[in-house]
């Protein structure tokens, strides 16, 4: 059911600059899906993603808590290695569903 | 000056006809005087035609002259004239002087020049008055603009500088009232009149608010307002994001004339200028305020951070922290009186205050934790569990995170036992082999509310290193936009293990900052280094 999930395409360098604009949308779009009485599923799209700093991990750990606060989840797919390590290394691969594929990622939603 | 309006005969005019009265007598006449408009003004007899100094009544109902006395608007004083010539007055007065007892061309000749005289005197003298007034007015205008200017260097605030400039303006400009309009930031002006609000009213506040967006200087010498007959408005040019105006209501000696427009803008330019200033000094002192307390800010920060660590017996230590702006997130602490001896570091997400803080928060709940655990073994979860069930809250509501190592070393097993919280870099280099990053073993603090720190433990042998540093080690970028990265930051731990624990401290301050280069550091940087030393030497 894609009906109830929201994408998120981030691109580039994912810290502070990006960071910010992040976080108000993914608050907005949470806050937003749960007044429509569906469950705040975030998918994230980091297949373009390069490089991501405490603030753009921050960003993600913020969208995360609310989304669970809705009754959702946020699923991330597409990780480059130098992004993947990093989130190995600070143990958010454990805190975050992450996939490889985002056909994975959006039917995890269901399971 | 209207032709029924008195002539007004004035000290230096009564000196000239009295002079000229007495050598018309001494010539022998018997009258001399002078007359406006069929009105006498001044008349002096001879002793021959008026004997005696009484006022005694004439036979034709006429009052007798005391001699060497002028009279006015007395035209009965004079019987009878027998010469007379016109005395140009200007101002559409007709004016004649004239003589009695002496008749014939010479006479009339004499008394036509001295006429004519009298006439250029007399409009010499009014021009010299005028121009005297004229300077006198503008020597007053010029010390009132002067104790202007010195009043407002007195000031340097913006409400004590607009009222000891209202009493000066309005004696400037002799107004019956002063009001002014002051608006910020786009906001509704707001009227302020002096010395009271009883020529305010609904209509003029809404003409003048008007006009104060409008920011045009003007003149009006008749307006609807019952109150009001006449004002000038004086709009200010202050810098953004205020709007002032001042506006000169009821000139109390006639109109509002160009001169009184064009000094006002004088004095408006002049005011703006010194409004500048103040508002310039204002921000200097909020900007050197601020400054102050985050120097102080920075001062408590690096007392909470000391750089002489506790000595721990078996362990050769060394710490530091530099904040990429005056405070910073980063924190480490020692607590050597904890069942074992342990130490943190920590890296609240974000920068500045905001982060500086968390970190104290974060910081005293480590300390508390760690001094009521009794644990020995697994302490380090016990502590990172602890801090992050009563900081979880508060990381939530200003939705920050922060990571997080807690390391407990025991000297009789040499085992050093961590719980990290998503911390990265932490970096183990044992004497004989190669440095190695240690992940995490845990998420970083604030993401679950749940107790799910992990622990882990090597064993720390003499020349073993232990480094834990924040990313600010990592995440730094050259001119040629490459980051410095986990494999440099090997390398160089490699390179430099045989040194000290400070020494190996300053080698990495010292090679990020050249990678670096010219760029300005964005990211705090903390690190502990750790080093195994025999116990007792």
């Amino acid at each position: 059911m894609i009906g109830t999930m929201s994408k998120l395409e981030l691109k580039g360098r994912f810290d502070a600059y990006q960071a910010q604009g992040t976080k108000i949308w993914l608050k907005d779009e949470i806050e937003k899906m749960s007044g429509q009485g569906v469950k705040a599923n975030i998918l994230v799209d980091m297949t373009d993603v390069t490089f991501i700093d405490s603030a753009g991990l921050s960003a993600l750990v913020v969208g995360i808590k609310k989304a669970r606060e809705h009754g959702g989840t946020m699923h991330l797919f597409g990780l480059q290695q130098a992004v993947q390590i990093i989130f190995e290394l600070s143990w958010l691969d454990k805190a975050f569903p992450i996939f490889i594929t985002e056909e994975e990622a959006t039917q995890a939603f269901n399971a | 000056m209207s032709i029924n309006q008195a002539w007004v005969l004035n000290r230096k005019t009564k000196g000239y006809l009295e002079s000229l009265g007495d050598t018309w007598l001494n010539c022998g006449a018997e009258s001399f005087g002078f007359r406006i408009n069929d009105r006498t003004v001044y008349c002096i007899k001879s002793e021959h035609h008026r004997p005696g100094l009484n006022m005694n009544p004439q036979p034709n109902g006429g009052t007798s002259i005391p001699v060497g006395h002028f009279i006015k608007n007395e035209r009965q004083a004079v019987q009878s004239v027998s010469i007379s010539s016109r005395v140009r007055l200007g101002d559409s007065q007709t004016g004649a002087l004239f003589v009695d007892g002496l008749d014939g061309p010479f006479y009339q000749k004499r008394l036509d020049l001295d006429a004519s005289f009298f006439g250029e005197t007399n409009q010499l003298q009014k021009d010299v008055d005028t121009i005297s007034s004229e300077l006198v007015e503008k020597q007053d205008q010029l010390v009132t603009l002067y104790q202007l200017s010195q009043t407002m260097r007195r000031h340097l605030e913006i409400q004590p500088l607009f009222s000891s400039l209202i009493v000066t303006l309005q004696s400037l400009f002799h107004s019956e009232g002063l009001f002014t309009l002051v608006s910020s930031g786009g906001l509704s002006p707001i009227v302020s009149a002096y010395p009271d609000n009883t020529l305010l009213d609904g209509n003029i506040i809404r003409e003048l608010q008007a006009m104060h967006l409008d920011k045009e200087s003007a003149i009006f010498n008749e307006t609807n307002f019952e109150k009001i007959q006449n004002l000038l408005f004086l709009p200010l040019d202050v810098k953004d994001p205020f709007q002032a105006s001042f506006v000169f209501v009821n000139k109390l000696d006639g109109r509002f004339v160009t001169q009184d427009l064009k000094l006002a803008q004088l004095i408006g330019e002049q005011i703006s200028a010194q409004f500048e200033y103040v508002q310039l000094h204002q921000e200097l002192l909020t900007k050197a305020k601020l400054q102050a307390e985050a120097d102080m800010a920075k001062n408590v920060q690096m007392q909470l951070l000391p750089t002489t660590p506790p000595n721990i017996p078996g362990l050769d230590l060394f710490a530091q922290s530099k904040p990429a702006s005056q405070v910073g997130g980063d924190f480490y602490v020692f607590i050597p009186d904890a069942t074992i001896p342990l130490f943190v570091l920590g890296d609240v997400s974000g920068k500045g205050m905001p982060a500086a803080l968390l970190m104290t928060m974060l910081r005293s709940s480590f300390q508390s934790a760690a001094r009521v655990s009794k644990l020995q073994e697994n302490i380090t979860t016990e502590v990172l569990n602890d801090a992050n069930r009563s900081m979880y809250g508060d990381f939530t509501s200003v939705e920050m995170f922060a990571t997080a190592i807690v390391a407990a070393f025991d000297l009789e097993t040499r085992e050093l036992s961590y719980s990290n919280a998503g911390h990265s870099p932490v970096i183990y280099c044992p004497a004989g082999g190669k440095p190695e990053i240690l992940p995490a073993n845990g998420p970083a603090m604030g993401v679950v509310d749940m107790d799910v720190a992990g622990q882990d433990s090597i064993i720390l042998n003499p020349d073993d290193i232990f480094v834990i540093c924040t990313d600010g080690f990592v995440e730094v970028w050259n001119e040629a936009g490459e980051m410095y990265g986990y494999d440099r930051l090997l390398d160089l731990v490699s390179s430099i293990r045989h040194f000290s624990a400070m020494e190996i401290a300053i080698e990495m301050y010292m090679a990020i900052e050249e990678f670096a280069g010219p760029r300005e550091q964005d990211d705090d940087q903390t690190l502990i280094v750790t080093k195994g030393v025999d116990h007792g030497s």
